[in-house]
């Protein structure tokens, strides 16, 4: 192998490695980190500065239309913006501007707005409260 | 003005029917974790402070950080003025409907649909009389129940006082 041979393969390794950091940078769409966790909702429409902060991430990224939010993940949404999620198991919620919404075991609403229909089952916890959909089940007969 | 302007997306709001079992829901949490749950359709069981407590459809809680759970009263549902009425005098008379348990109603009158710097006025009926300068005006009614902890809040109704004198209408005089 030449000096020349060993110069080309040092570009190359150096492109591989440039392209393998710059994959690890990009921000909104959904991570490659978080194909080993389980998607819980859809984002289906937004409008304004709308971020994620993935599970075990540090940064907080730009969240899009059609990404996936998985356990773990948290939402922000600044003033004026709202974000329109369906969750896997029929519910649809409407975040709010300036709310911050997390999931894990359900959906945890930690400031602000948030409206929407819950399907059966849901669990939707705040700093004060948590809350469950109340079937037929639950009827107390007297 | 967060409240506002959720106040103005519920009022604008058609509620979907909820998937089978569910429920239609709005929650407000305030930056000190305080939480409010109105139901519009299906039912909810609430825990908080160690309680927990079914909400149906048209009621509202209310959950402080540590400590149980409260029922907010309803709104007042306005009687009148009509949505959007025009007075020519600036004197006006409110009404609404009574609410259950509730001993007192504030009024709340603001220039802007988000209530920024409304005057109040606490009544004990269901009628108010206010004076207003001419303009557009925006009100609605809070009910206080008896440890004077307010009610639900709804989409303010609009009306205008306009004083202009209505316009003579001149002709040429006729000799006969």
């Amino acid at each position: 192998m030449g000096p020349g041979c060993k110069l080309s393969f040092v570009r190359v390794l150096s492109v591989v490695f440039l392209i393998a950091l710059l994959a690890s940078c990009r921000s909104g769409g959904d991570a490659p980190a978080t194909a080993a966790r389980e998607r819980v909702a859809l984002v289906t429409g937004l409008g304004g500065k709308v971020d994620v902060l993935r599970g075990g991430a540090i940064d907080w990224v730009t969240l899009g239309d059609g990404n996936g939010l998985y356990e773990d993940d948290r939402l922000r949404t600044f003033k004026g913006a709202w974000a329109r999620l369906a969750l896997d198991g029929g519910s649809s919620l409407r975040v709010g501007e300036e709310t911050m919404i997390s999931f894990g075991g359900g959906v945890t609403v930690e400031r602000g707005v948030v409206e929407g229909e819950l399907a059966a089952g849901l669990r939707l916890k705040t700093p004060a409260l948590e809350a469950e959909t109340a079937t037929s089940r639950d009827i107390e007969f007297r | 003005m967060k409240r506002a302007i959720l106040l103005l997306l519920l009022a604008s709001t058609a509620w979907a029917d909820p998937p089978d079992g569910g429920a239609s829901v709005s929650v407000v949490v305030e930056p000190n974790g305080d939480t409010t749950v109105d139901v519009h359709k299906g039912a909810l069981k609430v825990k908080a402070g160690g309680v927990e407590e079914r909400v149906v459809a048209g009621q509202t809680v209310r959950a402080q950080k540590g400590k149980g759970i409260k029922r907010l009263l309803g709104a007042p549902a306005p009687l009148a003025p009509a949505a959007d009425a025009t007075f020519n005098n600036t004197d006006v008379a409110l009404a609404w409907k009574r609410v259950p348990g509730a001993t007192r109603y504030v009024v709340e009158i603001a220039s802007a649909p988000e209530m920024v710097g409304m005057r109040t006025e606490t009544v004990d009926g269901t009628r108010a009389v206010v004076h207003l300068d001419p303009g557009t005006w925006y009100w609605r009614v809070v009910a206080l129940d008896g440890g004077g902890a307010a009610g639900k809040r709804v989409a303010a109704r609009r009306l205008t006082i306009d004083t202009t004198p209505p316009k003579l209408k001149t002709g040429k005089p006729e000799w006969r």
